[in-house]
């Protein structure tokens, strides 16, 4: 639109234009973040619905069951104190005792550094793994191909809990890497390292993405080490959503093999809220539930495609394994859990916010004189919401929407309102909108790449009929 | 955690759906996220957990919703929300849209008041002053019908008028 273009740059531009009502978008939105936001929904750990005798414990609020039901369910809490919890710790202290006698065989015994050594080291510490999982009754059903030992690989999964360190390193004896824990996991994590080469690093130098990068590339490109196990999450979540994957991981120029683990909530809660719990009390929820029942997918490696940014890979693995495990694939930072997002982005939209008012003033003032001859004056402003902050100059590449007929204003005001609530944070506002909350609490409407409920009913219908074949086929180990 | 919250909730639960016209499903799922933002349980809303809300920290008119929600109780954050609800009148949506100009809180809408949340909008920095104060005289002049330079409630609301508050003020409880 030559004229247009001409017009305008001769002219002063004109002054930005605001109206009382547009706070009205800001202030909608603002009060739907204090509502429930998609951040906190990640790291909300929510019984089970629904509700059942299977459930850990009970929810809170007001509750009422039927007797019948309140003595079943009270029969399966008087099991599962009385009768699993000291079985399972009986396994617990006597498989790491167990753990103990093969490692001071095998360090008394066999020579340093021979093949075998190393292989017998690698049973002990699946064995360890496998006395852990078998500590909270675990099931976990594998699926795909099985990992094998190589040069430049390295496996990537979602995290739920420190517990998806058992569940793998049980069927296979991945190499670790992560933050360095205090107390029990922090035990844990010295143990396995005696008989494994796995890095762990401080917090302080967790910081220090350079030094993680470094021991991250060393650790790969080491032929003879075990491919390493990574969560680019970084930090747990409740096994609903799966968040922004870091991309360290990403930029090695290593084969990347997914990994998704989606465990089935209805017989325990796998989610280690480390805010909220320790680890030795989450360990002892799991073993006061019924059991952790898990799948876990080795979906096939995926390669950095050419012209494709780091970033871009992790967000695409990100969703294959999303979409494997049925997890709502969401944008956000895991470094968000606790910290407060930059002020960047908020100053990002009040530049947005401003050349909405703009462009409300340029569209008021092209359609005055010459730009109404045209009959379609707001195109200059239409072009903008592509565009963030540009300010204009831009041409409309065919947006259909329907205020386009109506005039300028009314399509600023809306677009107003698109501008608070498009989120800086990219994949919320195309899934989510404004509406979360539907009538069957939080997860009514939410979108989902599976849903979830048919899959725990699928999933329901395999356990079963597990119990009833014995089908341990897909079980190694 | 979920024993004596609930008790205390029992007494409350039914007054507040009452006055706020929400069902009690609706007040109880408040009160759950009531209890998600209020991180250091001390039973009201601080600052600094309303901004640890990313969604809520990049919304420019941030300053002014955690100040009308500071400090908030569960019953007055639940009375701010229910402003929000479908049940709520065009009036009440109209007088928290003034609450939230009204900076100062002196029952008028004045240009430093407009001038404040304007740079909230668009951010201080992007604006320089002449342009905005012809911005925010021009917004005083059209809605300010007595001539003394500053809008009352009443100008206000007639001044809205003909905005459709009701439909783009309203959230899903």
């Amino acid at each position: 639109m030559p004229p247009l273009a001409l017009s305008r740059s001769s002219s002063p531009p004109p002054c930005p234009v605001m109206r009382l009502e547009d706070i009205c978008g800001g202030l909608r939105e603002g009060i739907d973040a204090l509502i429930g936001d998609s951040l906190t929904q990640c790291f909300t750990a929510e019984p089970a619905e629904p509700w059942n005798f299977l459930t850990r414990s009970l929810p809170p609020g007001p509750i009422s069951m039927r007797p019948y039901f309140a003595a079943v369910w009270l029969a399966g809490v008087w099991i599962r104190y009385t009768v699993l919890l000291p079985l399972r710790l009986a396994t617990l202290v006597i498989g790491i005792l167990g753990f103990f006698v093969g490692f001071f065989v095998i360090s008394m015994v066999m020579p340093r550094r021979s093949k075998m050594t190393s292989a017998a080291n690698k049973f002990l510490i699946r064995y360890l793994a496998s006395v852990f999982v078998a500590s909270w009754s675990g099931y976990v059903r594998f699926h795909g191909q099985r990992p094998t030992p190589g040069v430049n690989q390295i496996y990537v999964a979602n995290h739920t809990s420190l517990i998806d360190v058992f569940l793998l390193i049980k069927d296979y004896p991945f190499a670790c890497i992560g933050q360095r824990h205090g107390g029990l996991a922090g035990a844990l994590q010295d143990l396995v390292n005696t008989v494994q080469n796995h890095v762990w690093f401080d917090r302080e130098e967790g910081r220090d993405r350079a030094a993680v990068q470094r021991l991250l590339t060393a650790h790969v490109s080491t032929p003879g080490n075990e491919p390493m196990l990574v969560f680019p999450e970084g930090t747990c979540v409740n096994n609903r959503y799966c968040i922004m994957f870091k991309k360290g991981s990403f930029q090695l120029g290593a084969t990347v093999f997914p990994v998704a683990i989606k465990y089935h909530a209805g017989f325990a809660d796998p989610f280690w809220n480390s805010s909220v719990a320790s680890f030795p009390r989450h360990l002892l929820d799991l073993m006061t539930s019924w059991a952790v029942v898990a799948d876990v997918y080795y979906l096939p490696p995926e390669k950095q495609r050419p012209g494709e940014d780091a970033a871009a890979f992790a967000s695409r693995v990100k969703d294959v394994i999303a979409a494997r495990a049925g997890l709502i694939s969401v944008g956000w930072d895991g470094f968000l859990k606790r910290h407060p997002i930059a002020p960047r982005f908020r100053e990002q939209r009040q530049r947005a916010t401003l050349s909405a008012l703009s462009r409300r003033a340029q569209a008021a003032a092209a359609r005055a004189p010459v730009g109404g001859a045209r009959g379609r004056p707001h195109s200059t402003a239409c072009s903008c919401r592509k565009r963030g902050g540009g300010g204009g100059g831009g041409v409309c590449a065919g947006h259909a929407h329907d205020v386009h007929g109506v005039g300028g204003v009314d399509l600023l005001r809306c677009e107003l309102d698109v501008i608070f609530l498009a989120s800086a944070c990219g994949s919320r506002h195309t899934s989510w909108g404004g509406a979360r909350r539907g009538r069957g609490g939080w997860r009514g409407r939410l979108p989902r790449r599976v849903p979830l409920g048919s899959r725990q009913r699928d999933w329901r219908k395999g356990a079963r009929m597990h119990g009833l074949n014995g089908n341990k086929k897909s079980n190694h180990l | 955690m979920g024993a004596n919250t609930s008790a205390l909730l029992a007494d409350e639960i039914e007054d507040i759906s009452r006055d706020c016209n929400l069902t009690p499903a609706e007040v109880r799922r408040l009160y759950k996220r009531f209890q998600q933002l209020d991180r250091n349980r001390s039973g009201n809303l601080q600052a600094e957990e309303l901004r640890m809300i990313p969604e809520l920290a990049m919304n420019p008119l941030m300053p002014r919703i955690i100040a009308l929600c500071d400090n908030a109780n569960f019953s007055q954050f639940v009375r701010t929300i229910a402003v929000f609800g479908p049940n709520s009148t065009k009036q009440a949506k109209t007088d928290f849209a003034f609450r939230v100009y009204d900076v100062d809180g002196d029952g008028f809408i004045s240009a430093a008041d407009l001038t404040q949340v304007l740079h909230m909008m668009v951010g201080e920095d992007n604006l320089d002053e002449a342009t905005t104060t012809r911005i925010v005289q021009k917004v005083i002049d059209d809605a300010d019908t007595d001539g003394d330079d500053r809008i009352s409630r009443d100008e206000f609301t007639l001044a809205l008028d003909l905005v459709d508050i009701a439909a783009r003020m309203t959230v899903a409880l």
